[in-house]
């Protein structure tokens, strides 16, 4: 009961018990709400509004530009 | 038999329970469908053993094969051998189980009930399917209902808990996708028996083994993919929790299976990987199940760490080792399922699942006590319950491994009884035993539905736990054949 109580319990039961609600399962959270933040990120480039979306292409156009010009040469 | 029967069964049974309008007429189109399953699975066992009796040595018997897409070479290839039929039976067992649990289920019966047996449908076409197309497919039709049953049903973060076990799942359903398409676009078909006679590429095998296993892996509750198990299991209503522990889980264990036999060589490649992460799980879930407070969270935690031996016997990838990863799957699932039918029961009843809260219960549940006892002994792997049986095997085949590094990782594995025992005994001496508060003295005991859902199932755990030729017999002929490809792998080497 000694070993139990005061060696196996707090000194590895209950690390392993923290690690894997903070660290295995907190992973696998950090990446479902790093999806969520670049989700909510992406979304406002739909607008709606031709005149960005005319912005955007405008700008991969010129960014295609830059390294055909001066990369893939 | 046209093993189409098991899929049409369920099928028809939901189809009925759409129809109907009471509650009496849906627990009863329930059960009935669920007992015709259940008769189904038992006069397949005797026409396979009478099969096997008069000499049929083929691989997969009742074999049925019909072309379903063409173009791309996708049929309805299906047939089974002992260790499906061994799932089979498993499945059919913990259906009856659960729909008896669940009788007194209201809120949406209809659709509660519809989901169980759509659940059992898609884990029956998975066990008897041998394209692998059509396997994904009935995966993938096992996998919403989980999500529906969590997410409608259940309790506590029962969102958060759905979301999380379907993503989980289908993050590895894409894993085992991408496996598939590789396997196809360097083979040409999705049919495992030919895949299987004419082989794969070495370079093929060892790059998408680790898609195929690692997806499979995650359904079994692979280290350090399993966190949607507790979770998951924790907030599901009682039969979706059996049926997560009890069939979903064998979904990926014997996925597992399926693919190192497939691919041999990748999987003795890989063996040592598979065995570190299978060590991990079972020490690792054995000492976080041990500070659990939550009776859903003990035997959720408890089986990760279950899970782990199935993958640890998969990955030793001996005949030995692999039929205690077959019996493990049959035990575990019998035994969780029984677990988890008894914590409802006592939950229904105190409305509390905290171990701390709970206590005396074997004064007014002497029945509930008892099965939770059981269910508690062969979880901690006891001789003469199916647990025993179960572990054993795989430690026995784990031993025959002469490397060093291996045998550890079977004394590793092994040790974690010790743990099991104590988290076990904890939770039922608490839970059962001492003094008992007086708003849980004038409790009821089990009534006759939960009778015999939980006598089924015991029943099963004590056949293979007393009389374990039998399920030796069922399976072992198919170890046979699954050994020749894995063998011929070694050979090769």
């Amino acid at each position: 009961m000694f070993i139990t109580k005061k060696i196996i319990f707090p000194f590895i039961g209950q690390p392993i018990a923290w690690a894997d609600r903070n660290i295995v399962d907190g992973f696998i959270l950090l990446l479902a709400s790093t999806t969520a933040k670049i989700s909510a990120a992406i979304k406002t480039l739909q607008s709606g509004k031709v005149q960005n979306y005319a912005l955007y292409f405008f700008g991969g156009v010129l960014a295609l530009s830059v390294l055909f010009i001066y990369i893939w040469k | 038999m046209n093993l189409s029967l098991l899929i049409l069964l369920p099928l028809l049974t939901a189809l009925l329970i759409l129809l109907s309008k009471q509650l009496a007429q849906i627990r009863v189109i329930g059960l009935v469908g669920s007992l015709a399953q259940l008769g189904a699975a038992t006069w397949l066992l005797k026409l396979y053993m009478d099969q096997r009796a008069a000499g049929n040595t083929a691989t997969h018997l009742f074999e049925t094969n019909t072309v379903w897409f063409k173009a791309l070479n996708i049929n309805y290839h299906i047939g089974i051998d002992g260790i499906a039929l061994a799932m089979i039976l498993l499945t059919s067992l913990i259906v009856v189980a659960g729909i008896l649990v669940s009788w007194t289920m209201e809120k949406l019966s209809k659709e509660y009930f519809f989901l169980l047996v759509l659940l059992s449908m898609g884990a029956y076409g998975f066990f008897i399917s041998l394209d692998l197309f059509t396997l994904f497919f009935f995966l993938e039709v096992a996998v919403i209902p989980k999500f529906l049953l969590i997410g409608i049903w259940g309790s506590g973060k029962k969102e958060n808990s759905a979301m999380k076990l379907a993503l989980m799942l289908m993050a590895g359903s894409a894993l085992v996708f991408v496996g598939l398409m590789g396997i196809y676009y360097n083979t040409h078909t999705f049919d495992m028996v030919e895949i299987g006679k004419m082989g794969i590429s070495l370079g093929v095998q060892k790059f998408f083994f680790p898609f195929l296993f690692l997806g499979f892996g995650i359904f079994a509750a692979l280290f350090p993919f399993h966190t949607w198990v507790p979770d998951g299991h924790a907030s599901a209503p009682t039969a979706a929790s059996m049926f997560l522990a009890g069939i979903s889980m064998k979904l990926g264990g014997y996925g597992c299976l399926r693919m190192a036999a497939l691919m041999p060589d990748a999987a003795h490649s890989y063996s040592w990987i598979i065995i570190l992460l299978a060590t991990i799980a079972i020490i690792y879930g054995a000492f976080a199940t041990m500070m659990q407070t939550d009776l859903k969270y003990i035997n959720a935690y408890s089986s990760i760490s279950h899970c782990g031996f199935v993958i640890l016997g998969i990955g030793m990838l001996n005949k030995t080792s692999i039929n205690g990863a077959v019996i493990q799957m049959v035990s575990h699932g019998l035994m969780t399922a029984l677990f988890f039918a008894a914590i409802g029961m006592i939950y229904s009843r105190t409305h509390t699942r905290m171990v701390a809260q709970l206590g005396g219960l074997l004064k007014v549940m002497p029945f509930i006590s008892t099965v939770f006892v059981i269910a508690g002994l062969c979880s901690l792997g006891l001789p003469g319950f199916s647990g025993f049986v179960a572990e054993m095997t795989v430690f026995m085949g784990s031993w025959q491994n002469p490397d060093g590094v291996y045998r550890l990782a079977t004394v590793i594995s092994a040790a974690s009884i010790v743990v099991t025992a104590v988290y076990i005994l904890r939770a039922t001496g608490k839970t059962i035993m001492g003094p008992i508060s007086d708003e849980h003295a004038l409790l009821s005991d089990a009534s006759w539905n939960e009778k015999l859902a939980a006598g089924l199932l015991i029943i099963g755990i004590l056949i293979i736990g007393l009389a374990p030729f039998l399920i030796n017999q069922l399976i072992m002929p198919s170890t046979d054949f699954l050994m020749i490809n894995i063998d011929k792998a070694i050979t090769l080497k």
